[in-house]
């Protein structure tokens, strides 16, 4: 099963937010959305949970066009909102029940989903008596309240403590290992980073990329080692620049973290940089390829000017 | 069908337990319990200061008037004082209520606070002077006292009677139609705050749904016109038990306390419970308050903030309020044609017809036709209300313009 947008458009007024967007993302995996403020972001999100229809093109599930009435859709939008004088207990069988949910069963969901978010005790408090991050909590066992087959979540992480953050990726991953198609957007690329195989950068309403993290990666260029000697990495870096072997293999090299950075001349000088760290008398405690983070990737993708 | 049951029970639930939704209800329910019973307690009262005996105390400097003659006029107990000053002390000091100086074509009242009593009293004194001139005029003349009494008893009898369209004689007596009018004063008061607080707290719930961001969750979950369909109608039953309530009370009230026996101006309260009256009340108020209560969901939806809602809300206020004052007015003239046309105007219909009803002049047809007519205009103002609601539900920021409404229909 997948989840597929293909060539979607959409302006509003004069303004076009979403120029041809076409991606894909696969059951049983999470893939994250990644963009500037108002790049389109939510507007997608929005398309894809029915809440606006798009100006053309069209959202497939499984090859076929969604029936928005026969699947199940968890939504957690980027604008969090719910009855603050309501009791959270009452809210959460509200939704469940418009959702399609027996009193029996939105109950059991609801009180479970609040044990793993370990916020069994806020059942019968009225909503605004809770913290920003409990909250956000309460909103999200909503999304995942009717056990939906796709679940959208824009900005799932932001506001939240590592600890409320942690329980949330729990949450999150354990619907990636249930088979659930999982898309949320997120401006925290190391959450992104931990557990999504699969992210899209859209700007000014393009998509500017579109893959698996490995092989993005993979297409930038792998010149850089880092290096992590057992002993003091300045000694370390002046013990390779007297190798005789060294201004063949390194164009350049520095001190960062504890750990010693090599730009190479070319990628396949990783191998005669190895050789030569096997046959040095000071120790290495690791030796690894450096690539780009996502979020250098997101800057140099998205940074241009919106 | 599922989805608009399941908002109808959550709006009607959180609307029941407002603080404000029991304050009203409780307030009302005592309001229908003690209305018809103010006559009788009026009555009672005024029984009580009988007991009491209230006393007048009478300088005669004429010399023709005894206690006797005196207490016939004014219904009260005389004391026949020889002194003026004694009279005012008496007052003064409680032990009377008046203190009277007569003189032949002259009159003092002495009270130690004024009211419309007072003014009846002197009319009383007038009038009993007036009769003693004129009976002793007549007896100068040589007439006998039995053709005095001929000539100036003399007092026909009267009533009037209202024909309903078909002919029939609807009420016989000014007391109905008063008794009527009263109903039609008290329930139009009824129907026209019914609308406004329930209309408001349509407004206030969606406008909220959407400055909390509710609105987005909610629209993912359920349909919009589904929606709105369960919040009005949610809204409309919590009232509508709101009402029944009302009218158990007031029927409790009026069999128990309702009529007032014997003769005066109480004497024409007849406040008994018409069921009649009541099941168009609620009839009436019903369909009336789904017309509005769509109007206002479909406008207050368009709107994410409270102040930008009041001015939306001016439109149907404007409606409601023209028909509560097209009813207040036309009661002068209840049979007049424009009264007629108006009455059958969906808008209006709950506050016109309603009041025709009350006296008697709105035929069955005219009953039926206004019924089918609101509940006409109750399909079309859902269908375009739904239409809007669901564009609106999602505009933030700025007032939408005409043309962003009209963009709905399209």
């Amino acid at each position: 099963m997948e989840l597929s947008l293909q060539h979607i458009c959409k302006s509003f007024g004069k303004k076009e937010v979403l120029k041809n967007i076409s991606f894909t993302v696969k059951a049983g995996q999470a893939m994250g959305y990644l963009g500037r403020n108002g790049a389109g972001k939510t507007t997608t999100l929005r398309i894809l949970s029915d809440i606006f229809r798009a100006d053309s093109g069209r959202v497939l599930l499984g090859g076929a066009p969604i029936n928005h009435n026969q699947i199940r859709m968890g939504y957690l939008p980027e604008e969090r909102g719910l009855y603050p004088k309501s009791k959270v207990g009452e809210q959460m069988m509200y939704i469940g029940r418009l959702r399609g949910m027996d009193a029996r069963s939105a109950r059991k969901s609801a009180t479970a989903l609040l044990e793993e978010l370990e916020a069994s005790e806020y059942w019968a408090r009225k909503l605004e008596t809770l913290s920003k991050g409990n909250q956000q909590k309460i909103q999200l066992a909503i999304a995942v309240l009717h056990d939906p087959d796709i679940v959208i979540l824009d900005e799932p992480f932001s506001g939240l403590d590592p600890v409320n953050a942690a329980m949330l990726k729990r949450l999150i991953v354990k619907q990636v290992e249930k088979g659930k198609i999982v898309l949320f957007s997120s401006h925290q690329m190391p959450y992104v980073e931990e557990f999504c195989e699969h992210i899209c950068i859209i700007n000014q309403g393009e998509i500017v990329l579109d893959g698996k993290i490995r092989e993005i990666k993979k297409t930038y260029p792998r010149d850089k080692v880092a290096v992590w000697p057992e002993g003091d990495a300045q000694d370390f870096l002046r013990a390779l620049e007297a190798e005789s072997v060294w201004p063949n293999i390194a164009a350049s090299a520095s001190v960062q973290n504890d750990g010693i950075v090599i730009t190479m001349n070319r990628e396949q000088d990783k191998k005669p940089l190895l050789q030569m760290l096997a046959a040095m008398t000071l120790g290495v405690d690791r030796v690894q390829v450096v690539e780009p983070t996502l979020e250098d990737i997101f800057v140099e993708k998205a940074g241009s000017a919106v | 069908m599922r989805q608009i049951l399941t908002v109808l029970r959550f709006e009607f639930m959180t609307f029941a337990r407002s603080g404000a939704f029991i304050g009203i209800t409780i307030f009302m329910v005592l309001l229908a319990l003690i209305g018809p019973a103010v006559p009788r307690a009026i009555r009672f009262i005024g029984d009580l200061n009988i007991a009491s005996e209230r006393r007048i105390a009478v300088v005669d400097h004429t010399g023709r008037f005894n206690a006797e003659t005196i207490s016939g006029h004014v219904s009260l107990a005389v004391g026949m004082f020889g002194d003026l000053d004694a009279a005012r002390a008496a007052v003064v000091e409680g032990d009377y209520h008046y203190a009277l100086s007569l003189r032949e074509d002259h009159f003092t009242l002495y009270v130690t606070a004024m009211g419309i009593g007072v003014m009846n009293m002197e009319g009383s004194i007038t009038s009993m002077l007036r009769n003693h001139h004129r009976f002793e005029a007549y007896a100068a003349l040589g007439i006998d006292a039995d053709t005095q009494y001929a000539i100036s008893g003399f007092f026909p009898s009267s009533e009037i009677m209202n024909l309903s369209p078909a002919g029939d004689v609807v009420e016989d007596t000014a007391g109905g139609f008063l008794t009527n009018m009263i109903f039609s004063y008290v329930l139009s008061f009824v129907l026209y705050f019914g609308l406004l607080a329930g209309g408001s707290y349509i407004v206030t719930t969606v406008v909220r749904e959407k400055s909390t961001k509710t609105m987005e969750l909610l629209i993912t979950s359920c349909k919009a016109g589904h929606l709105m369909n369960g919040k009005v109608l949610g809204v409309s039953a919590a009232i509508l038990v709101q009402l029944a309530m009302m009218v158990g009370a007031a029927a409790f009230s009026m069999t128990l306390f309702g009529g007032v026996e014997g003769e005066g101006f109480l004497g024409m309260f007849n406040l008994s419970f018409d069921p009649y009256i009541m099941s168009m009340l609620v009839v009436f108020f019903f369909l009336g308050f789904l017309i509005y209560a769509y109007i206002y969901a479909a406008m207050s939806s368009t709107v994410s903030r409270m102040e930008d809602a009041n001015s939306f809300q001016t439109l149907p206020m404007m409606l409601v309020m023209g028909g509560f004052f097209m009813a207040i007015f036309g009661m002068t003239n209840p049979g007049a044609a424009w009264i007629s046309v108006v009455s059958h105007i969906p808008f209006f219909a709950p506050f016109v017809m309603f009041m025709r009803i009350c006296l008697g002049t709105a035929a069955v047809w005219e009953v039926v036709l206004s019924i089918a007519m609101q509940i006409s205009m109750i399909m079309i103002v859902a269908w375009l209300g739904g239409r809007i609601y669901r564009m609106g539900t999602l505009m933030y920021g700025n007032k939408p313009r005409i043309r962003d409404l009209l963009s709905a229909f399209r």
